[in-house]
């Protein structure tokens, strides 16, 4: 019950939303529920087993039954911290949502909780059609916000967000058909929960690429590439994330992505084993191609957002070629990695947002010195660059070290040249810092007067800012749930090899 | 058949290729004419080229099913000729002139 | 040699309601001394009449149920569950038609009542083509539901584009009837029977041997191809879909449509797809193309009725898709279950298709009004739920999960990959994804775009008082979300 719970809450909150008059009480309302879905989340988190390596909560019914697909939600070790990342950050967004979404206040929030709930209904379910149920259905509300209170050229940032993302996963639905049609044959009835698909062997043929389990775990991949993004299915990136509205962007980065990388743990690592360690080089190489791509783009941007948007970019690089090691170090590295890019891009997209609100540019060249005016933006900015570049002691070191640590393994050679992306991100990153904050006074300066963070803005960082050192120091915490997921992921291969390798915390 | 009889006896198959030629040339006159008047009249032709078929099979499988038919699709071909016909009159009231190549309106 | 029995009667009984229904207007009008009644009477005759109908052809068949399917009238019809889903469908879908008339400005006023006989009329004809059990049943049902069709859309109070969408309509649909007609009688004269109980009794080598047989199996598919605009008949629908009124084009492409398919899946039963290679690579390929010719030319327009004219080209591509399916599973465990899902599938696309010419029905202030997306600017501000609605109904066009057209869809591209149809699913589902462009430019426009001093939605009060219509569009909308989530009952009942 407690799962359909939270997936139904959001969409309780978006139709009370939708019939309450637009007012801007309706900021403060939007607020409260969030909180509550965050609450729920804390209940699920607290009711967790953590010694439990199965799924837990599980809820399943059958829904059409001529096809077997049914109702089927679980959570385990990977997908709970996923749940909570988008109840955490729901409330942060909402309050940030406060000073910059004016006009048509109801649908935003509408759409904001519709979006959340298909979002976590993404991360949870189990089976087939009800996940490209929610996958799609992720895609109208977002299409929406940034459609209608997104930048200049909104209109086509949002269509190209759609479509592209869309066209992506239509062969997902194709490979869904398939493998419902390979259940039907080798298992003797009609299913698309994905705990009986884990049992289906398919076929596979080493050098062709048109073996069945080549074709679809391909299908699989191009869909979930296109929404990491993996280079080069990026470019709906940048002009989503720049004319998105702040909390759209938050949003996208934070969780949205997130949900294209989880999908390849879940399901295309799992569902074909033989074609992800052969294709595994293939996708390390696309990763560490992203690091290094999206690093050097960031380096010659002049738009803020787009800086960010590309460190996104690259930061999911590290997260794919974490995955495809194929090793327990790397793979707990990238889930940990997506939880530090939700916190740290999530937290440097509101920082924007709220320097956008005063200076309404994010252009480079305009900015400068603006360190002296506002001061704790500055301290908090720094936290979350040095988050973002992995500086030791906060959650980036932890997550990039694992996976650089997890890639050496297999493949030396390779992890020099991920490492040469850390060398690259701290370069953009901290070139971005002193252009923007130090150096002579830019025009922002002298045209407006800047004032420091208010009170709400505080708040809206200060969750984060600590996450940032809490997940640094104290990673442990968080990494013990993944490494049963991963057991859990490792016993449902027939016959994958995970090196099994329990480390404490990886410092 | 020697060439001569090809000439001088009647059979089935002389009833059938009248039948094929009539309906190509219905076929042509509805895709080359610009007179509305005149591809109606095609249509026509064609629906009856189809009715002299029907009467060959049928005697020729010596049934009455098909001859049946073909009271239907008579009936059938006066009706449409009249809707058809209605719908000329009204175009004709109102553009006063009845050449396919005038309409254009649609395109776009 | 049987003779007409009650029990024929009784069977034919909602067609003689319906016939009897649609003279009632016309009486009514003469009655009046040749004045227009009101519109409202006429539109409660009408749907009495089509209520009634539906309501005794259910009756009919779960009396006679016994069997399973009634022939009727010496075997040239057929009663059974295919006939009478596929009659409640149609004749629920023109109740909806009916009171689109009512408030369009190009239907109303003079001449409703006798659109509502003609309505009925070709109604009676498409009843009886879904019921036809041998081709001069087919013939007959084919052409009187759509003489009276020609007449509607030649009835437009506008000046120019009904006429000339009348005479193109009536020059290629007769075009297409005569080749259908030419195509059977090849069949008649080379099998001997036009039945479609005897030509399943033929066997299916009998195609491949005979090639007269071939030729009229060909023809036959070429006529009813041309009926469901399908590659490379389809020219004329995107012209007649956009010349005519909006509510008879909405009949078109709602209930006509529905009633060519049923010809197809009862002319597929026979058997013939499977076994004769060269037409069913050829039905391969029109599929193909029928799906990308209908995304891609709906993508460069930028009249509404064009472009849904071209998705519903393209809808009957997917149709198509499950057609084939269909005919491939001759021996298969889900056959039956194939052809429940095409009809589901035929439901909701009616009911989409019906909501979204509504929407634009609502829209249209005066005849002849040509309506470009352009045109939706601002709605979103104005008429929001009617914005809402047609989102909604478009979104499902699109096959975006929740929505009933995802599923649709979903289940025959499952049905075609399990028929081993691998390439045409993959192009279909790229011409999916090609498609979404179009349905998400409406919104953009009602909801993204501002409305400028001169543009009509945008303006509260430009619009006139429709109050069925809209509620007919909000209606289906929501209907299309939830027999999206509650599935099962709706194919409980076509079961």
């Amino acid at each position: 019950m407690l799962l359909s719970l939270i997936i139904l809450f959001p969409l309780i909150c978006a139709l009370v939303m939708a019939l309450l008059p637009d007012r801007r009480y309706l900021h403060k309302v939007a607020l409260g529920m969030s909180v509550v879905e965050f609450l729920v989340g804390l209940v699920l988190y607290l009711k967790f087993d953590h010694n439990k390596t199965g799924l837990q909560f599980v809820e399943k019914i059958l829904w059409i039954e001529d096809f077997g697909i049914s109702y089927f939600l679980g959570v385990d070790g990977i997908s709970i911290w996923l749940v909570l990342l988008t109840v955490f950050l729901q409330p942060i967004v909402v309050l940030a949502s406060w000073s910059s979404i004016n006009e048509k206040i109801k649908g935003y929030y509408v759409a904001l909780f519709l979006l959340e709930s298909a979002m976590i209904g993404s991360f949870i379910t189990f089976d087939a059609v009800l996940f490209y149920l929610f996958w799609e259905l992720s895609l109208v509300p977002m299409y929406f916000i940034i459609g209608l209170w997104g930048g200049e050229r909104k209109i086509y940032a949002t269509l190209k967000f759609f479509i592209y993302t869309m066209a992506g996963s239509i062969m997902m639905l194709v490979a869904n058909g398939v493998m419902l049609l390979l259940a039907k044959e080798t298992l003797g009835f009609y299913t698309t929960s994905l705990l009986d698909w884990y049992k289906i062997r398919i076929p596979f043929v080493g050098g062709e690429f048109f073996s069945p389990q080549t074709l679809l775990f391909f299908a699989y991949a191009l869909a979930f590439a296109v929404k990491t993004p993996v280079f080069p299915f990026h470019t709906w990136l940048p002009d989503a994330h720049v004319q998105a509205p702040t909390a759209g962007s938050v949003i996208l980065a934070g969780v949205m992505l997130k949900m294209g990388t989880y999908s390849f743990l879940r399901w295309v690592v799992p569902l074909f084993p033989e074609a992800t360690q052969y294709w595994s080089w293939l996708f390390i190489v696309i990763g560490i191609t992203g690091i290094i791509y999206g690093a050097l783009m960031a380096l010659v941007q002049n738009d803020i957002k787009k800086v960010i948007a590309y460190s996104s970019v690259s930061h999911m690089g590290y997260i794919i070629a974490g995955i495809f090691s194929l090793n327990e170090l790397a793979m707990s590295g990238a889930l940990y990695q997506m939880l530090n890019h939700g916190i740290s891009t999530g937290a440097l997209f509101l920082l924007v947002g709220m320097i956008y609100e005063r200076t309404h540019t994010r252009d480079i060249v305009k900015y400068g010195g603006i360190a002296a005016q506002v001061p704790i933006y500055t301290v908090i900015f720094m936290i979350v660059t040095f988050s973002s570049i992995a500086v030791p002691l906060t959650n980036g070191f932890v997550g990039e070290f694992l996976i650089l640590l997890g890639i050496y393994q297999n493949r030396p050679a390779w992890a020099a040249w991920a490492v040469a992306g850390v060398i690259l991100g701290a370069g953009y990153m901290l070139w971005t810092v002193k252009r923007v904050f130090f150096g002579p006074a830019g025009q922002v300066v002298q045209d407006h007067g800047l004032h420091d963070l208010s009170q709400r803005e505080i708040l809206v960082m200060l969750p984060l800012v600590f996450l940032v050192f809490f997940m640094g120091i104290y990673p442990n915490y968080f990494l013990r749930l993944f490494e049963k997921g991963i057991i859990f992921l490792v016993e449902n291969f027939h016959n994958y090899q995970l090196f099994s390798q329990i480390t404490e915390g990886g410092l | 058949m020697k060439g001569l009889e090809l000439f001088t006896t009647v059979t089935y198959a002389h009833f059938l290729f009248l039948s094929f030629v009539l309906f190509a040339l219905g076929v042509l006159g509805v895709l080359l004419r610009r007179n509305l008047i005149v591809v109606m009249m095609s249509v026509e032709l064609m629906l009856n080229a189809v009715n002299l078929t029907f009467i060959t099979f049928a005697k020729a499988l010596n049934q009455l099913d098909g001859q049946i038919f073909v009271f239907f699709v008579m009936t059938i071909a006066a009706a449409e000729a009249a809707v058809g016909l209605a719908i000329v009159v009204a175009i004709f009231k109102r553009f006063r002139e009845v050449n396919i190549r005038f309409f254009q309106f649609l395109k776009g | 040699m049987k003779i007409v029995s009650l029990a024929d009667i009784i069977v034919a009984s909602p067609l003689i309601l319906l016939v009897l229904g649609s003279l009632a207007p016309i009486t009514t009008k003469v009655i009046l001394g040749n004045r227009e009644p009101r519109s409202f009477v006429t539109l409660m005759e009408g749907a009495v009449a089509l209520v009634g109908s539906a309501i005794l052809t259910a009756s009919v068949y779960y009396l006679l149920t016994a069997r399973g399917s009634y022939f009727a009238f010496n075997d040239l019809l057929i009663f059974d569950r295919l006939t009478m889903v596929t009659s409640v469908i149609m004749l629920i879908s023109s109740v909806f038609v009916l009171i689109l008339m009512k408030e369009n400005p190009s239907s109303s006023g003079y001449g409703y009542a006798e659109l509502t006989f003609l309505l009925l009329s070709s109604l009676v004809g498409g009843v009886t083509l879904v019921a036809s059990y041998d081709f001069i049943t087919t013939f007959l049902g084919l052409e009187v539901m759509s003489l009276p069709v020609y007449v509607m859309i030649g009835m437009g109070h506008d000046d120019r584009y009904s006429k000339e969408s009348a005479i193109k309509y009536f020059v290629l649909g007769s075009f297409a009837s005569a080749i259908f007609l030419l195509g059977v009688a090849l069949m008649y004269g080379s099998s001997g029977t036009t039945s479609f109980e005897g030509l399943l009794k033929l066997g299916v080598e009998f195609i491949s041997t005979n090639f007269v047989f071939l030729m009229g199996v060909t023809l036959v598919i070429v006529g009813l191809l041309f009926k469901v605009s399908a590659f490379p008949f389809q020219s004329w629908t995107v012209d007649v879909y956009q010349g005519a009124p909006t509510p008879v084009t909405s009949y078109m492409a709602s209930v006509m449509k529905v009633a060519s398919f049923v010809v197809l899946i009862r002319f597929v039963k026979l058997g013939y797809f499977a076994s004769s290679t060269p037409l069913f690579e050829l039905i391969q390929w029109v599929t193909v193309l029928t799906i990308l010719v209908g995304n891609g030319g709906a993508l460069v327009q930028q009249s509404i009725k064009r472009m849904l004219a071209y998705s519903s080209i393209a809808h009957s591509g997917y149709v198509m898709l499950g057609l084939m399916a269909y005919g491939l599973s001759e021996y298969s465990s889900s056959e039956e279950l194939i052809k429940q899902n095409v009809l589901f599938y035929l439901l909701a696309y009616s009911v989409m298709t019906l909501g979204a010419f509504g929407v634009v029905s609502y829209l249209e202030q005066k005849e002849g009004a040509q309506l470009k997306v352009s045109d939706l600017r601002g709605l979103g501000r104005t008429r929001l739920g009617l914005a809402l609605a047609l989102s909604l109904l478009l979104l499902s066009l699109g096959g975006i999960p929740p929505f009933v057209g995802f599923f649709t869809k979903f289940y025959l591209f499952i049905h075609a990959l399990d028929q081993g149809l691998v390439w045409v699913t993959v192009w279909a589902a790229v011409g999916s994804a090609m498609g979404i462009y179009y349905y998400l430019r409406p919104m953009v426009f009602m909801f993204m775009e501002e409305p400028s001093s001169n543009d009509q939605a945008g303006d509260a009060s430009y619009f006139t008082w429709k109050p069925l219509t809209h509620l007919i569009a909000v209606f289906f909308s929501i209907v299309v979300i939830t027999i999206g989530v509650f599935s099962r009952f709706v194919l409980e009942f076509i079961r």
